[in-house]
């Protein structure tokens, strides 16, 4: 849809003066700062341009939104999101590299969030057309959105139900390695919508033959395909890191294991699992993130999902509706990311990993 | 006593041990040396069944060890490899009772058995028992290894170039460290090396093997003085001689004698004086004759470099 432009300094000539000022500063402090403190004050400096974007953004569509027109949108312009986006990865990269207690790292990524939700509340963002298309979808935004989380979630459940038992059975035996590795390299290959494509026919004639899958609520097009595509692509990362880390065991390990007298069982319980356990978990975290933006495609076949916003603003040309199920697609898989890498952390600590070597994991 | 009977083993044609039969007293060290190859390391690992022996049988104080269940027979094995094969993800503290914990014994056995191993392989258990494997260094960890081998408190004690990764200098003081642990708990140990010093030095007695077969069963001094073959001559190398003289305590072989212008020497308490210790005194010193004192028990007499000759071509047939 055609529209005018409105740059930031048209809009608010004070706020955008302040942000100039802002940026100069934090240029100079990093070139002035000692280097250990550096990190700490680009970190500070993310967080004050995050908020007053997103405070100005909020107060600029305020500023424009004319309340007696109703059809009138406020769309952010790219400048706006490559901004977002740079600080972004700014925001996580000095995160990572500060050397600072865990609580204040906690602090920097969890207040941006915070204040996020802070301004949401305030209703500063309902000029804007993305929150309109909220506010018009919300019922249903919040239906889609658990959809999207259940199926993603169910679907790597799945993957990792077959794919660990799977790389087990491939790490002990010759031949079905030779099977198995191949063939979950093979089903990655397969675009997502083949692939739902692929598995309507023999999913509809199971259900229409098969009295027991017809119980079950199994149809061709729906959840079933959806969950089974996206297990079938959940399978590589996992099967692939669970392999990888059962094989990279120690000989030595897995021989005094065997000599001290454990069972089969005991040893692998005790010994393998556990050293492979922090590349497994890598795989699950993979899976995770792939498959949370991977189930957008579930929407083509009726399962639902945040890609119901996404291809029905596709349709429609409206960007905001677009970005309505981009970016909590997005903020999904960071959090699935992250959460996974807190499970991660712990674990590999629980396991003595990385003891006596300062290894940084992102 | 652990007795191999008619032990061979074949890997697809390919035969790694060729009909060895040996008896191992109870409470003896033995060691099992050979070049790389010689299947001694395969002998070694049909004790604890880790090698299914394609003939003959493997016994454990007259007992055919197929009648002990798998399990049960590996736990009253200590076992420790050249690799050590610590688990990485357990402390040392953990690592060490891994076969107290699947022998189901008590925590608070457990851990008074944790600490008195520590102590036994000289770590001190406050400081040790919370580290992980990788905060070890190569000899600390052995030490470890050589522990949790021992924490079941297992009659037997299977080694496979335990010392072998490690550096001459930490090697010796290990070997030294477990000589004195062995004279104290008196396992019966199958060791493996192709250290040659390190077999004369730890063994009671030693089995050279060769292309799979049993070469030669005998003490060290035996071994020395009537290698049975050339292999096993050239094996213990062109300063047999010396290494046997090495190996025999001076305060032995002293007679009572006068002579007026002797060297001295007074052996210490917790000192060996050997001949060959003898023999580079006399060539130092350009005599022929030297006075040896024993501390502890007063004992005095000479050696003689006659005499030395004399034990240098004893029984070597050429």
């Amino acid at each position: 849809m055609p529209g005018n432009e409105f740059p930031l300094f048209t809009i608010s000539p004070l706020l955008s003066v302040i942000l100039v000022i802002i940026l100069s500063l934090s240029l100079f402090f990093e070139q002035k700062a000692e280097n250990r403190k550096k990190d700490f004050f680009v970190l500070l400096f993310v967080f004050i341009w995050f908020a007053l974007l997103l405070f100005i953004t909020g107060l600029s569509a305020d500023r424009l939104s004319d309340p007696d027109n109703t059809i009138q949108r406020i769309s952010l312009s790219a400048g706006f999101w490559f901004s977002l986006f740079s600080l972004y990865i700014l925001l996580f990269c000095k995160r990572h590299y500060l050397n600072a207690h865990p609580l204040i790292k906690a602090l920097f990524s969890g207040g941006t969030l915070f204040f996020l939700l802070l301004l949401l509340l305030n209703k500063t963002f309902d000029s804007l057309s993305l929150m309109k298309e909220y506010t018009n979808n919300s019922e249903r935004f919040v239906k889609e959105l658990i959809n999207h989380i259940s199926i993603a979630f169910t679907s790597v459940g799945w993957g990792i139900a077959i794919g660990m038992p799977l790389a087990i059975w491939a790490w002990k035996s010759r031949r079905v390695e030779k099977a198995v590795l191949p063939f979950v390299k093979l089903v990655q290959t397969i675009p997502s919508l083949s692939m739902f494509g692929l598995l309507i026919p023999p999913l509809s004639f199971l259900a229409a033959n098969v009295l027991f899958f017809k119980r079950l609520g199994i149809s061709g097009i729906g959840d079933t395909p959806a969950i089974v595509a996206l297990s079938l692509y959940a399978l590589l990362p996992i099967v692939q890191n669970t392999y990888t880390g059962l094989k990279q065991v120690d000989e030595g390990v897995v021989d005094a294991a065997r000599g001290m007298g454990m069972t089969p069982l005991q040893r692998f319980l005790s010994v393998e699992f556990l050293i492979a356990l922090p590349s497994i978990l890598t795989g699950i975290r993979t899976a995770m993130v792939q498959i949370i933006g991977n189930t957008t495609m579930a929407a083509l076949i009726g399962a639902g999902g945040l890609g119901i916003f996404i291809f029905q603003g596709l349709g429609q040309g409206a960007m905001d509706l677009i970005l309505l199920g981009a970016v909590p697609i997005i903020i999904l898989a960071l959090i699935a990311d992250s959460g996974m890498n807190i499970l991660q952390t712990r674990i590999r600590k629980l396991l003595l990993f990385d003891r006596n070597r300062e290894v940084r994991s992102i | 006593m652990i007795e191999f009977k008619e032990i061979s083993k074949q890997y697809n044609h390919n035969t790694a041990v060729d009909d060895v039969s040996f008896k191992i007293p109870s409470h003896q060290f033995c060691v099992l040396i050979g070049p790389s190859g010689c299947g001694k390391t395969t002998t070694l690992r049909t004790v604890n069944k880790l090698v299914i022996p394609s003939g003959g049988k493997v016994l454990i104080d007259d007992r055919d060890i197929d009648d002990f269940p798998l399990t049960e027979l590996r736990r009253k094995i200590g076992y420790v490899i050249q690799t050590i094969g610590l688990f990485p993800h357990m402390t040392v503290e953990k690592n060490i009772s891994v076969v107290p914990r699947l022998l189901k014994w008590s925590r608070e056995k457990i851990r008074r058995r944790v600490s008195e191993m520590l102590e036994l392989v000289g770590l001190n258990p406050d400081q040790y028992s919370k580290k992980s494997a990788s905060e070890l260094s190569g000899g600390e960890a052995q030490r470890v290894g050589v522990a949790r081998a021992l924490a079941g408190d297992p009659p037997i004690l299977l080694m496979d170039e335990p010392f072998g990764a490690v550096d001459p200098i930490n090697r010796e003081v290990l070997q030294e460290s477990f000589m004195r642990i062995q004279r104290e708990l008196k396992k019966t140990i199958v060791f493996v090396t192709h250290d040659m010093d390190e077999a004369l030095k730890m063994a009671d007695i030693v089995a050279v093997m060769q292309q799979g077969r049993l070469i030669q069963f005998d003490t060290p001094l035996n071994i020395l003085s009537q290698p049975k073959n050339a292999f096993v001559k050239s094996f213990f190398g062109n300063d047999r001689v010396l290494k046997r003289l090495a190996m025999m305590n001076a305060l032995d072989y002293i007679i009572d004698k006068e002579s007026g212008s002797a060297l001295s020497y007074t052996v210490e308490k917790e000192e060996t004086f050997s001949l060959k210790d003898a023999l580079t005194r006399l060539l130092e010193e350009q005599t022929e004759t030297i006075r040896v004192k024993d501390v502890r028990s007063g004992k005095t007499g000479l050696i003689t470099l006659e005499m030395i000759k004399q034990f240098a071509v004893d029984d070597d047939s050429g």
